[in-house]
C-alpha cells in the first residue's frame, strides 16, 4: 500500500546521515530564476538587447519540477516550485543593471510507506530567498527603429553566498524550525536544530549575440561561471565552467512563437542546479521546448518544458515566464 | 576719409552710395555723422538722393565729390548693370503643374537689390518644361534649364519636372527611389537614374532629397538632387559605442528644417536612437537632447522649426515631446501612459504647422491585429473629446506609412499587410476627411515609403473621381 508523506528531501536523506545535504538540496532550488536577472525573451538564455523600449524591464517566472523516477526505491514522487521576479534598468544608452529575487519555494515528496519503522508522515517546508545581480553592456547595435536586427553584449552576474532559508518540519504533532526552535514533537532525529544551509557565492561572465526579427528571435551566449570555495563541500552546485547557450524562436502565428533552448555543460537555463541524491540531476547539455505568446515586442509569455534529469520519462520541468518592458 | 586720392568705385544700377565723414578733433576725439555735400560729374549717371547719398541711375562712368569739414573727396565711379538671379518657388515642379517664376536684381556681391521686372523667360528643354504666358509648365519627367533675361544680363536655373511623390518602391529584391504621378499611377525612373534607397525626405526648397541606403552592417542617410544626381553621403561617420569608429550603426528618418539648411535624422551611433542635426552648409553635426533618450520617430514643424519626438514607453505606450531646434526646451505634450489615451499607441507623429495638431498613426496596444488608422491628434486640447479625430479608418492586420502634403491639406499613405513591407497602392485623403480614391501603382511596384515632392494647386483634379 502506498502512503503519502509530505516531507522534503532533507527528511529522507537526513536519516541517511545528511540533514545539511538534504536541506541544501531543497533550498538551493530557490536560487534558480534569479539567474535571469537581465532582460531576456527566451527563458534561460541571455539576450544582448537592452531595454530600449523603456528604461526598465520586468520579468516574473514560475518554475515547477516534478520527478517520478528515482534511484531510491522508497521515493516515488517529488516536486518543487518557486517564484522569481527580476527587474533590470537601462543606464544611459547601453548599460543594463539587473537584480533578481527568488522566493516562495515549495517542495513535495511522496514516499513509499516505511512499514518497519511505522513513522508518521513528515512534512517539511521552507521559505527562502536569493538575490542575484547582473550587468550587461551592449557593444554592438545594428537594430532598426523597431528593434529588429543584430546586437551583441558582454555581461556579468553575481550571486552572493547566503544562508537563505527558514525551514519548518512537521511530523505528526511536532513542529521544528531552523535555528533549533523546538515547538513540539518527539523523536531522536527531529529533536535537534535544523541546520542552516550555506550556498556558495557565484559569478559569471560572458558574451551574447542576439537577433530580433519580426518572425525570428535568436540568442547565442557563451558564459563562464565559477563558484566560491567553501569549507564544506557545496551541496548546491553553481555548475561552474564554460557553457554555450542558445535559444531560437519562430513566430508561427499572429502571436504564437515556437522554439527551443539549448545549453551546454554548465549552468542550465534556470540558473543553479542542486545536487539531488535519489535522482539523476544533470549538469550536462540539454534542450528545452519553448512556446511563446505576445504580439508586441517587449511583452509576452513563455512556456518552457524540459526535464531536470535529462529524461522526460522520469521528470518534467515547466517554467512560465512573463516579461514586459515598463 | 582723409585720402585725397581718386578712389575707384564700382556700383550697379539702382545701388545707392552714401559716404559718411568722420572728423577727428583735437585730443583724438572723433565726430561722426557729418553729412557731406555731394556732387556728380554726370547727373544722369549719379543722382543725389537728398539724404547725403548718390543713386547710380544709369550704366556709365563718372566722378563724384563729397565736401565736408573743409575737405573734398573724389571717387571715380563705374556703374554696371545689376545681376539677375532666378528665384523659383521650388526646384521641383510636378508634371502638368504651372509655376510662376520670379527673378531678382542682385549687386556685385550678390546682395538682393529688389525684384527684377521686365524679365523674359525661356526654356532650353521645351519638351520637359514649357514657358507659356509667363508661367513655367511641366510637360514631362525630366530636368529643364530655364533662362531669365533682363537688362542685358541673364541667369539660368534647373527645374526638375517630376511626379507628385517620391516613393521608395520594391521590385524584386531591390528598393529604389522613383517618382510617382498621382493622376495615372505611373512610377517613373528619376531623370538621372533611380538610386537604391528608402525613407525619402524632400527639402522645402526642393533642391535636395535625403534618403536612407540600407545595408547589412550600417544604414546611412544620403543626399541627392531631385533628379537622382549628385548622390553622396550626408554625414561622415561618427564614433560609435565605446568611442570606436567601426561605422557599424544605422541612420534613419531624415527630415529637413523649414529653411532647408539643416538636416535632422535618427542615428544609433551611440547605441540608442537619438536625433542628430547636420548643417548642410558647414557640415557641423550635433546631437539633440540627452543621449539616454531613445527616439523612435520625429517630425519638424514647418512653421516653428521645433521638433516633435516620439519616445516609446514600455511596450504599449508612446510619449510625444517637443524640443526646440537648438536641443533645449524638452516638453512632453502627450502622455501615452495616461489612461485617457489607453489602449492606443500613437506613432510617427507629423507636425504640419497647425499649432499642436499632429497627424499620427494609431494602433491598439493590446490588439495590434485590429490594424492601424491615421488620426488627427491634438494633445494639448482642453476638450478631451476633440483630442483625437479619425482621418483614415483602420483595417485589420494592416500597417501604415504616411506623409502629409506640404500645405498640410492631404495625407498620402501606404497601407500594407502585417508582416509585409510594401503595398501596390497609395491612398490620398483630405484633412477634411474627403476620401480620394486609391492610386494603383503601375508596373508591379510595391511602395515602402513616400514623401511629397510638391503639391498641386488643384490636387483633386485628375486624381479623384
Amino acid at each position: 500500500m502506498t502512503r503519502l508523506h509530505i516531507p522534503t528531501w532533507s527528511s529522507r536523506l537526513g536519516r541517511a546521515g545528511g540533514w545539511p545535504v538534504a536541506t541544501a538540496l531543497l533550498l538551493s532550488a530557490m536560487a534558480a530564476p534569479a539567474a535571469a536577472q537581465l532582460s531576456s525573451t527566451i527563458p534561460g538564455v541571455p539576450t544582448a538587447a537592452v531595454p530600449t523600449l523603456s528604461r526598465s524591464w520586468g520579468q516574473a517566472s514560475l518554475d515547477m519540477a516534478l520527478r517520478w523516477e528515482s534511484t531510491d526505491p522508497r521515493i516515488r514522487r517529488a516536486g518543487d516550485g518557486r517564484i522569481g521576479i527580476t527587474r533590470s534598468y537601462r543606464i544611459g544608452q547601453n548599460l543594463e543593471l539587473g537584480v533578481g529575487f527568488t522566493a516562495a519555494d515549495a517542495s513535495l515528496v511522496l514516499w513509499e510507506p516505511d512499514e518497519t519503522e511505522e513513522r508518521p508522515a513528515l512534512w517539511d517546508g521552507s521559505v527562502g530567498y536569493d538575490v542575484s545581480l547582473g550587468a550587461k553592456y551592449r557593444v554592438l547595435s545594428l537594430v532598426d527603429l523597431d528593434g529588429h536586427g543584430l546586437e551583441a553584449a558582454v555581461f556579468a552576474t553575481f550571486s552572493p553566498a547566503h544562508e537563505p532559508a527558514v525551514r519548518v518540519r512537521q511530523r505528526g504533532e511536532g513542529e521544528w524550525q531552523t535555528g533549533g526552535l523546538l515547538l513540539g514533537g518527539e523523536g531522536e532525529e527531529e529533536a535537534g536544530a535544523l541546520p542552516l544551509v550555506r550556498v556558495p557565492a557565484a559569478s559569471s561572465a560572458g558574451i551574447v549575440a542576439s537577433y530580433r526579427g519580426s518572425r525570428l528571435l535568436a540568442d547565442v551566449a557563451l558564459e563562464h561561471s565559477r563558484e566560491s570555495d567553501m569549507e564544506e563541500a557545496p551541496w548546491v552546485r553553481r555548475w561552474p565552467g564554460t557553457s554555450l547557450q542558445a535559444g531560437l524562436m519562430v513566430r508561427v502565428g499572429r502571436a504564437l512563437h515556437v522554439g527551443g533552448s539549448y545549453w551546454g555543460e554548465g549552468a542550465p537555463p534556470w540558473g543553479n542546479a542542486p545536487v539531488r541524491e535519489g535522482f539523476e540531476e544533470v549538469g550536462d547539455a540539454s534542450v528545452a521546448l519553448v512556446f511563446g505568446s505576445g504580439e508586441r515586442r517587449g511583452a509576452g509569455t513563455r512556456l518552457m518544458v524540459s526535464t531536470p534529469t535529462g529524461d522526460f520519462g522520469g521528470s518534467v520541468r515547466i517554467m512560465i515566464v512573463n516579461f514586459r518592458a515598463r | 576719409m582723409y585720402s585725397r586720392r581718386l578712389v575707384k568705385l564700382r556700383l550697379v544700377r539702382g545701388q545707392v552710395f552714401t559716404p559718411e565723414l568722420m572728423v577727428r578733433l583735437p585730443g583724438d576725439e572723433t565726430l561722426l555723422g557729418v553729412e557731406p555735400r555731394m556732387s556728380s560729374g554726370d547727373s544722369l549717371l549719379m543722382q543725389p538722393t537728398g539724404r547725403g547719398g548718390m543713386l547710380a541711375a544709369r550704366e556709365g562712368r563718372t566722378v563724384i565729390e563729397a565736401e565736408g569739414a573743409g575737405r573734398t573727396f573724389r571717387w571715380e565711379v563705374t556703374i554696371e548693370s545689376p545681376g539677375i538671379r532666378v528665384d523659383l518657388p521650388s526646384a521641383v515642379l510636378p508634371v502638368g503643374e504651372p509655376m510662376r517664376p520670379a527673378a531678382l536684381h542682385v549687386d556685385l556681391d550678390g546682395s538682393i537689390l529688389g525684384e527684377a521686372t521686365g524679365v523674359t523667360w525661356e526654356s532650353l528643354d521645351p519638351s520637359v518644361l514649357e514657358v507659356r504666358d509667363g508661367l513655367l509648365i511641366g510637360r514631362s519627367i525630366g530636368v529643364a534649364t530655364v533662362v531669365a533675361r533682363g537688362g542685358g544680363v541673364e541667369d539660368r536655373a534647373r527645374v526638375n519636372v517630376l511626379g507628385d511623390l517620391i516613393v521608395a518602391v520594391r521590385s524584386g529584391r531591390e528598393t529604389t527611389l522613383r517618382t510617382l504621378t498621382l493622376d495615372d499611377g505611373e512610377v517613373h525612373e528619376l531623370p538621372a537614374g533611380s538610386p537604391r534607397g528608402t525613407e525619402p525626405a524632400v527639402a522645402p526648397t526642393g533642391e535636395w532629397v535625403a534618403f536612407v541606403v540600407p545595408g547589412l552592417l550600417s544604414s546611412r542617410v544620403h543626399l541627392m538632387r531631385p533628379d537622382g544626381s549628385e548622390v553622396r553621403r550626408a554625414a561622415p561617420d561618427v564614433p560609435g559605442i565605446l568611442g570606436l569608429r567601426t561605422g557599424w550603426y544605422r541612420e534613419h528618418r531624415p527630415a529637413w528644417s523649414p529653411d532647408g539648411q539643416t538636416l535632422y535624422f535618427l542615428s544609433n551611433a551611440g547605441g540608442g536612437y537619438g536625433v542628430w542635426a547636420l548643417e548642410i552648409g558647414s557640415g557641423e553635426m550635433r546631437r539633440l537632447g540627452s543621449p539616454s533618450h531613445h527616439v523612435r520617430a520625429f517630425s519638424i514643424d514647418p512653421v516653428s522649426g521645433d521638433l516633435v519626438l516620439e519616445r516609446t514607453r514600455g511596450s504599449e505606450a508612446s510619449d510625444l515631446f517637443t524640443i526646440r531646434s537648438d536641443g533645449t526646451g524638452l516638453t512632453r505634450i502627450f502622455d501615452g501612459g495616461d489612461t485617457a489615451w489607453y489602449p492606443y499607441l500613437y506613432q510617427d507623429p507629423v507636425a504640419f504647422g497647425e499649432g499642436n495638431t499632429l497627424v499620427a498613426r494609431r494602433s491598439n496596444a493590446f490588439h495590434p491585429a485590429l490594424g492601424e488608422d491615421v488620426v488627427l491628434l491634438r494633445p494639448m486640447s482642453a476638450n478631451p473629446a476633440g483630442r483625437v479625430a479619425a482621418l483614415v479608418p483602420a483595417e485589420p492586420e494592416s500597417w501604415i506609412r504616411h506623409a502629409v502634403s506640404p500645405s498640410g491639406g492631404y495625407v498620402a499613405f501606404i497601407r500594407g499587410r502585417r508582416g509585409g513591407s510594401g503595398a501596390a497602392r497609395i491612398h490620398l485623403y483630405g484633412m477634411d476627411r474627403e476620401v480620394v480614391r486609391p492610386v494603383e501603382l503601375e508596373g508591379g511596384f510595391q511602395a515602402e515609403a513616400l514623401a511629397w515632392l510638391a503639391e498641386r494647386s488643384r490636387m483633386l483634379q485628375g486624381v479623384v473621381r
